[in-house]
């Protein structure tokens, strides 16, 4: 049975996801559309898809504050929390490249944009590596945390 | 070896904190520098456009076209820019290029400068079938390793005299 204390920390964890995530972005694209030029709508629609990243967003909002709610609500030892916390890993990896690529994580950090006779582009792959290299560090602490409270947890047993 | 694994996870657990906070308050600098440099560079271009190309004609009839812009970099970090331009023919075959690199600190500008010469051939081929002019302004910094690109093309309109 989990404790008040772990309930109303899972709880916290996955509003603060939802907060980030989910309500920040639709605020802030329902402020960004009423705040600039009607006419601009569509020509800022059709350079950066706005609403499908923010809806992107939202999914993985909802998919984080599930995984760590489910993380926080069981016990070190448990399996369900290793897999958590490897999914949030990518999970997160995945939002990065989402933004990164203005909605299309295939870009992998380059992204080009075409404005009539302009063209934008933007190299950011070093980024990438970096947040690949951070992917790696969580995935391992999160074995190591796993297999020490595993290790505990089987020994007092 | 439980109290090195509980070592080795401490120090995991603040590098992965401190690296990631490293990351984003890279990116957020980074991005900044780059953003700003084009934006305050562009205003300029498109402030006198007229100043921006020189073209002199030799005895011979070639003609010398020079592109002459300040590059501005009012970020954080310092940007290397390096400006490139070209002149394509209607059927986009490189006729001439030319490109220039310089290394700008924060706050300060430098003058890009590129000159590009066109024979006498080309330079008469042009009155009846204008060239496309393309110009690409890019801006790199953190050494180089992430950049911001602007490229603009004109099609089919005679350089300004």
């Amino acid at each position: 049975m989990a404790s008040m204390r772990k309930i109303i920390k899972a709880v916290l964890s996955a509003v603060l996801c939802i907060t980030v995530l989910v309500v920040i972005p639709n605020v802030g694209l329902q402020y960004l559309f009423q705040s600039i030029p009607a006419e601009m709508l569509p020509f800022v629609e059709e350079m950066i898809p706005l609403h499908g990243i923010v809806m992107a967003m939202s999914v993985i909002g909802a998919v984080l504050a599930i995984l760590s709610f489910s993380s926080n609500m069981v016990e070190d030892w448990s399996p369900i929390k290793l897999l958590s916390s490897i999914a949030s890993a990518f999970v997160s990896f995945y939002l990065f490249l989402l933004l990164l690529g203005l909605g299309d994580p295939s870009r992998m950090g380059i992204t080009q944009l075409s404005v009539e006779m302009a063209t934008i582009i933007w190299d950011f792959r070093f980024f990438i590596i970096l947040q690949l290299l951070l992917l790696g560090i969580s995935i391992l602490s999160a074995i190591i945390k796993f297999y020490l409270a595993r290790k505990e947890y089987l020994a007092g047993r | 070896m439980a109290g090195k694994s509980k070592g080795i996870l401490r120090i995991l657990t603040v590098v992965s904190i401190v690296a990631t906070l490293c990351v984003y308050v890279v990116v957020g600098f980074s991005v900044y520098t780059l953003t700003s440099s084009i934006a305050g560079t562009l205003m300029d271009l498109t402030g006198a456009p007229e100043e921006l190309f020189e073209a002199t004609t030799d005895p011979a009839g070639g003609l010398t076209l020079t592109l002459r812009f300040t590059a501005k970099n009012p970020g954080l970090m310092e940007v290397s820019a390096a400006s490139n331009l070209v002149l394509l023919s209607v059927d986009g075959e490189v006729i001439v290029e030319g490109s220039d690199v310089e290394r700008i600190p924060s706050g300060s500008s430098r003058e890009l400068v590129v000159s590009l010469h066109v024979s006498a051939e080309d330079a008469e081929m042009f009155e009846t079938s204008p060239p496309v002019i393309r110009l690409q302004f890019e801006c790199r910094t953190l050494l180089d390793l992430i950049g911001l690109a602007i490229s603009i093309e004109i099609g089919g309109e005679a350089p300004p005299p």
